[in-house]
Parts: structure tokens; sequence; C-alpha cells
């Protein structure tokens, strides 16, 4: 389990504030929000590359501070960035970075570029961006880690690619004991096959709950205005009025009820992410 | 971790790429650099001299110290004490990580000792061995070997200054002892002065440098310190 325990972090002029998250083993975790939300600083946090000023981090409830060997061994990485030495080959990458991890299997990384069209000898550095992603990702996956942590990568992959990509993500968290988290911009995946989502607004992690509960506790309501502002105003988040009618996004309980005039949908990730922003 | 798999020497020999070595070029200045010492090599009195035997004596006297220095000034380029993002984020523990570092900020130091070695031991095949010249030569070349680069932004104007003003003290007794290794210049009284002088003020700047140099590695430990701050 990754557990954040009340965290915050300063970060120059930006801050993560009190960010207590729980993600259960075995889920595929969506990290979601607007450029500059703090969803880079909270995967460094859970990468423990930055610190808490307060708060814990726990992996599998253990801490870096104590455990950061054992931690490492069971964590893959993706990163929007080059990762790996530029002037080696792919296969002289695994090799040298391979060797910190118990769990690295040469077999297992040559295969997966096979896999994902790149050849072995290629160096790292005459790599295309999305390649060096494959690559970094193909990398993770030899690792055999229990927790995968991937920062946008999916921008980068071509169409043909991502349904290979969010394959072996889906296979990676297939046996119910291993964990990945996945920051990224394209809701519309994350809406399709997130477990948990994060949502961070201005550092602080709006939402974050197993999918279920995020879609059972907001609505999309569209009608007009005026029925929609009968609604009780401490319900509606955030209302957006237009020429012919207006939508709004809705804190949803059982108790409410809506006007049947009105058109009540569950909310995507991105219609959340546009009346948060 | 598979300790046999890794070692200092493979991870030092690593940097030494064409890739880095552009970054380096491009970012570092090292261009800028050799020519400046290539300026105190043009200055030196000893490859002045116009018969040709000793000329030839004089040039490769001169590229037997030029040489090392400028492959040392690129190894230190080439081996900053803050490590890669990857680095920071392969199983390891801290304590490990900076020991890691530590060995290699004294690995690097060690191959640029015996770069420099090889140079004096060229010199005084040349030249014959003068105790005093090879002395200031030898304790010169260790202080610069174990020398790391200042970075402003990272360790504050008063430092960067101390570091180029060691780098221009360390050229430029190395220079002014080139005539006396040569034979070019004879005086016993100036060169007791050289060498008192040059101990004098470079003992000291290369203790302020090794702080840095302390400081820099404790803090390179953590990615936070090394890279963000």
């Amino acid at each position: 389990m990754l557990e954040l325990d009340h965290v915050s972090k300063r970060l120059g002029s930006f801050q993560l504030r009190n960010i207590t998250i729980q993600i259960p083993t075995g889920y595929l975790c969506g990290l979601a929000g607007e450029n500059g939300a703090g969803k880079t600083s909270l995967l460094y946090m859970l990468l423990g590359l930055y610190r808490p000023d307060s708060g814990t981090v726990r992996i599998d409830g253990k801490i870096y501070e104590e455990n950061e060997k054992e931690i490492r061994q069971q964590t893959g990485i993706v990163l929007a960035e080059d990762l790996l030495h530029p002037a080696f080959s792919l296969l002289q990458n695994g090799r040298y970075y391979g060797s910190f991890y118990n769990g690295y299997e040469e077999a297992c990384f040559v295969e997966k570029l096979k896999q994902y069209h790149l050849d072995p000898r290629e160096k790292f550095g005459h790599l295309s961006k999305g390649q060096k992603l494959k690559c970094q990702f193909a990398f993770a996956l030899a690792c055999h880690p229990a927790y995968l942590f991937l920062d946008e990568p999916v921008a980068n992959f071509d169409p043909e690619f991502k349904k290979q990509f969010f394959a072996d993500l889906c296979a990676f968290i297939g046996d119910g004991e291993r964990t990945a988290v996945l920051s990224t911009h394209e809701t519309e995946d994350l809406d399709r096959l997130a477990d948990y989502l994060i949502f961070m607004k201005e550092g602080e992690a709006v939402i974050a709950s197993d999918m279920e509960k995020f879609r059972d506790s907001y609505r999309i309501v569209s009608g007009e205005s005026y029925k929609i502002r009968l609604l009780r105003p401490d319900v509606i988040v955030k209302l957006e009025e237009r020429e012919f009618g207006a939508r709004a996004l809705v804190r949803h309980s059982r108790l409410l009820s809506y006007d049947k005039s009105l058109l009540v949908a569950y909310p995507t990730i991105a219609d959340f992410m546009y009346f948060m922003s | 971790m598979k300790d046999k798999n890794r070692s200092l020497i493979k991870e030092y020999v690593m940097k030494w790429n064409l890739h880095d070595i552009k970054r380096v070029c491009q970012v570092n200045g090292f261009p800028a650099f050799l020519g400046i010492v290539m300026l105190f090599g043009l200055l030196s009195g000893g490859v002045s001299r116009a018969d040709e035997e000793v000329f030839v004596n004089d040039f490769l006297t001169g590229l037997a110290v030029l040489l090392p220095i400028g492959l040392v000034w690129l190894s230190i380029c080439l081996h900053p004490v803050k490590r890669e993002k990857m680095y920071y984020l392969c199983p390891m523990d801290h304590d490990t990580r900076l020991r890691w570092m530590w060995q290699a900020y004294l690995c690097a130091g060690l191959i640029h000792l015996t770069v420099f070695l090889a140079g004096l031991i060229i010199l005084a095949v040349l030249n014959g061995f003068e105790w005093r010249t090879f002395l200031l030569l030898f304790c010169n070349d260790l202080f610069f070997s174990f020398t790391v680069q200042a970075d402003e932004k990272e360790d504050g104007f008063g430092y960067s200054l101390l570091f180029v003003f060691f780098v221009s003290v360390y050229l430029l007794t190395t220079d002014m002892c080139l005539p006396f290794v040569t034979g070019a210049e004879h005086s016993d009284t100036l060169l007791n002065l050289l060498l008192i002088t040059a101990m004098a003020v470079e003992l000291p700047l290369f203790w302020k440098i090794l702080q840095m140099i302390r400081r820099k590695i404790q803090n390179a430990g953590m990615y936070e310190e090394a890279v963000v701050k």
C-alpha cells in the first residue's frame, strides 16, 4: 500500500498541502490535474526524491529514511525526462542500471524492447522522445517492481503503442499484487482504466479516492439555469451559464433529488477538471 | 545491489564519451579554459628559446605539463559531484550513495594524479630531476587533481571566485616553474621564493576548497539538496 499521511512540502513559492492518501495494492491510480497543480511533486514525494517537511510517506509500511534501498528495489520508474545514459546502448543501460536491481532480468528487457520495436544496440541518446519513454517503460518492467510510477508518458506515445502500453500496464497490475501510479493529462484513458483517482489542484489533493466513490460523489447536471439553481447552493461546486441553459458540477448524495427536466450524468475526469480549473 | 558488476573505474570511464564531452564543451567553457592554458604555455619563458634541439625539448616539456592539465580539467568537468537523477532512484541507501560519491571523488583524484605523475616522469627524463621543481609541480598537481568545479548558483559567488583564483594561481605557478625545469632559469633564490610563495598561497586556498568539496559531496547524497536547491 502507498500511504501519504498529512504530507506537506514547500518548494519555493509552491506548496503541497496536507495530503493524505492511501492507495491500496493492486490498483491503477490515476494522477490528474492541470499544469503546476503538483502532480510531479507528489510523484517525487512517493519516489523519495523530495522528503516531506511534515507528515510521512510510507511504501508497504516502510519509510525512505530507514528503508530506502528496500523500497527502491520495489519501484519501477518512467519519468518524462531522460533517465538513462545517452551514450550507452539500450542493452548497456539495462546492464548498468539493472545491476542495482535484484529483480532485473535482461532477457525480459530485450524481449520488451523487441516488442516495442526498439533495437537493443541503439544508443539511448539517438532515440526519439517516445522511444526513450518506451525504453524506460521496458526497463521498469524488466526490474519486476511491485510499484510502478509513471510521469506523463502517454502524451508522447503513438496511438498504436498507447494500446500496447495500457495492455502492459493492465497486465502489470493484473495479479492484484502490484500497483501503478500514472500521472497523465489523457484523462479518457484514466476514466476507462483507473481504479483510483488523485486529482490535484494548487498543491492539494481535491480528490483522493477510488473511481467508484468519485463517480458516486459528483454529477454533471445540464438544463435550465433556474432549475439548477433550485438545488441547495452548497451542493453546486460550479455552475456555468450559457445562452441556452446551464451546466453544473454538483456534489451528489442519495438524498439529493433533481428536477426531471434536468439531464444528470456521471462526470468524467475531464468534466471534473474543466469545472475545477 | 550486485556490487560485483559495478566498479569505480567503470563509472569513471563511463563519462568519457563524445556526448558528455560535447556537453561539457558547450556548458562548462572547456575551450575557453584550454585557450587560457595555451596562453600560459606561450608565455612560458622556456619555449621562446631559438636553438632547435632546445626548442624541441622545451616543446615536449610544455606538452608534458599542458596536456595533463587539459585532460584533468576535462575530467573534472566530466565528473561533477552531483549525479544524474537515475542515480538517486536506483536501489541504494543514503549512506551507500554517499560512500560511493566519496569513493568516486577520490578515485577521480587519484586518476588525475597518475596522469600528472606521468607528465612529471617525462619532465624528469627530458630535463633531469630537480627536487624543488618536482616538489612544486607535484604539490600543484596534487591540489588540482582533487579539485571539483565550483558552481556560482550552487556554491555562491565567494567560492566561485575562490575557485577561479585557485586555478589562476595554479596555472601561474606551474608556468613560472617551467623555466627552472628546462634550465632556462638557474637562480636558486628565485626558485626557493617561488616554492614558498606558491605553498603559502595555495595551501590555505586548497583547504577552503576542500571544505567546499566536503559540503558539496555531503549535499549530493540527497537529490533535493543536490539538484533542487
